[in-house]
């Protein structure tokens, strides 16, 4: 059977006293939808922090793509084919939305020590970069300053930059955190097109959402992960059901 | 706007010529020669977000660098601002490698710390007048090229260097780089989980506005034909910010327009009085406060961009 695309081991992080990786054993599968839920405080954050190459984890090791990428910091990761949305919207904010993208192809396409050309003129830059708003439907927008679009098209340009560099694994934290009802339905159709194309990290609060999208889902509580499992064996199992589910899912 | 300003910058001297007085060449002159060094700062303070409060550090390496040679004979202007770009070069090289491991309030204190020392490095070059500075013993040479000593001529080739930075200006800022650094400043997070390692652009930035602020030296020495450690002082980097500010971060032209609004105002509020300062100050807070984009927002419009 083929290596797993990602895959950790004995993952720890400590932040003084408090264990908010503990040993965490995870493996995504090239092409699953992966959710990872658990209530506030879980270790969620510090989770996709040392997967993003944002946080060095103090034990454990994360294999990416064939790769040991434990030591790798984030822009290298990013080179690897590891893409990712923020949970706060993170957008380059004085930058037109298709140049948000483009920057992002930028990353991917050859060196940026380049000081002469325009990068605004250069269709290897911009060609793939409007395939990518087109295909969150912000193609009408591409002119639009990111700070002035509406959060919830906000958080399809995250995506859009993530999906513009042909990433291998999206890690999405809280894709529909703090948009309104049609918005999160919208962008979860979205998600559900996207994710027969590509590998998804899911971290939310959504159950529906989770629910919807997720192939499998590990639950973390304490800085542990206690269950993996579908989502009708997540559904049906017990200590999960007292640890997060019982409150939400009645 | 662009043709209009360099129109007018090339009218001053037959004007001057004219209305007999040359007053008003030497001090457009110098007017232009800090718009270098405002602009130079400019590329790292308002694209890039890094706050260098030690820009006159190369104003100084860059005096020196034709001073010194011209101390001992060699007035080869080539060879003498060949050494002021690269003699800063590699000051902002050191500075930066250093300093851009910082971020926030210990980044502007380093470099200050930086330009504070060359400062005092200047102070003790006993040889070359120590604090009292040292007369240029004559005018960068170009052959039989152009004639620094001729006050027009002198004029037109900083003219001419102005333009030519602010043309490279404009290309920089747009480019692959420049948009890699501007990211940088915008969302650092942002551009480091797409896959760039902002550190090796910001250095290269900080390199490069280095070297315009040699450049920019190397033209005041000429201009003043005289230099002192002053050149370095942390008053004169202070200076530099504030014309950037005044006129515009994150613009090209602002700091052009900012450096002639600040000499002319100094010029003009120090007739008046001695106390000049506490005139100067309200302004430039009024303008910090109620002009997003400085003078060039003002004029252009805020959201308005020039590249």
């Amino acid at each position: 059977m083929a290596e797993p695309l990602l895959s950790i081991r004995g993952l720890s992080k400590r932040f003084g006293g408090l264990l908010a990786s503990d040993r965490i054993d995870l493996d995504v599968t090239r092409g699953e939808t992966h959710a990872i839920i658990g209530p506030n405080g879980a270790g969620k954050t510090t989770l996709i922090g040392q997967l993003a190459g944002d946080l060095r984890p103090d034990a454990g090791s994360i294999r990416f793509a064939d790769q040991d990428v434990t030591r790798l910091g984030a822009p290298h990761r990013a080179r690897r084919g590891l893409a990712r949305s923020f949970q706060v919207t993170s957008i380059f904010r004085d930058f037109s939305a298709l140049d948000n993208v483009a920057f992002a192809v930028q990353a991917h396409r050859g060196s940026s020590f380049r000081f002469w050309r325009p990068a605004r003129s250069e269709p290897a830059l911009r060609g793939p970069a409007r395939v990518a708003l087109e295909s969150v439907g912000l193609g009408g927008r591409a002119d639009v300053r990111a700070a002035n679009l509406a959060h919830g098209e906000q958080r399809q340009l995250e995506i859009a930059m993530a999906l513009a560099t042909e990433p291998r694994l999206l890690l999405l934290d809280e894709p529909v955190a703090g948009m309104g009802l049609d918005e999160s339905q919208r962008m979860v159709r979205f998600l559900s097109t996207l994710k027969r194309r590509i590998t998804i990290v899911l971290v939310e609060h959504d159950m529906d959402a989770v629910f919807t999208l997720a192939d499998r889902i590990s639950v973390m509580v304490y800085g542990r992960i206690i269950a993996t499992g579908t989502p009708p064996e997540i559904r049906g199992h017990d200590e999960v059901r007292r640890a997060y589910l019982g409150e939400d899912q009645a | 706007m662009l043709a209009a300003g360099c129109l007018v910058l090339a009218l001053v001297p037959p004007v001057a010529a004219l209305t007999n007085q040359p007053f008003y060449v030497d001090l457009v002159r110098r007017m232009m020669i800090f718009a270098i060094a405002a602009v130079s700062l400019d590329l790292i303070l308002g694209y890039g977000g890094m706050v260098s409060f030690g820009h006159a550090a190369y104003l100084g390496i860059g005096a020196y660098a034709v001073g010194i040679p011209a101390f001992h004979g060699i007035e080869n202007g080539w060879l003498q601002w060949g050494l002021a770009i690269t003699a800063s070069a590699l000051a902002a090289l050191v500075i930066g490698a250093i300093s851009l491991r910082t971020s926030g309030v210990s980044f502007i204190m380093i470099t200050l710390a930086f330009a504070q020392m060359l400062y005092y490095l200047g102070i003790s070059l006993e040889a070359y007048g120590g604090d009292n500075g040292m007369r240029l013993a004559g005018r960068s040479r170009f052959g039989g090229l152009v004639d620094l000593r001729e006050p027009t001529v002198f004029y037109y080739v900083v003219l001419a260097i102005l333009i030519a930075f602010l043309a490279f200006g404009s290309r920089l800022v747009a480019s692959r780089f420049g948009m890699v650094v501007r990211a940088a400043k915008s969302n650092e997070p942002r551009a480091r989980a797409i896959g760039f390692s902002p550190l090796p652009y910001k250095l290269t930035a900080f390199v490069i506005a280095g070297s315009g602020g040699g450049l920019a030296g190397a033209l005041l020495a000429n201009q003043t034909e005289y230099l002192t450690p002053d050149f370095m002082h942390w008053t004169r980097s202070g200076e530099i910010m504030f014309m950037v500010i005044l006129g515009g971060m994150g613009t090209l032209f602002g700091p052009v327009i900012g450096a002639v609004a600040l000499l002319l105002l100094e010029d003009v509020l120090s007739a008046l009085t001695a106390h000049w300062q506490i005139i100067l100050g309200p302004i430039l807070i009024l303008v910090v406060l109620f002009a997003k984009r400085g003078l060039f927002g003002l004029l252009v419009g805020a959201e308005a961009r020039d590249g």
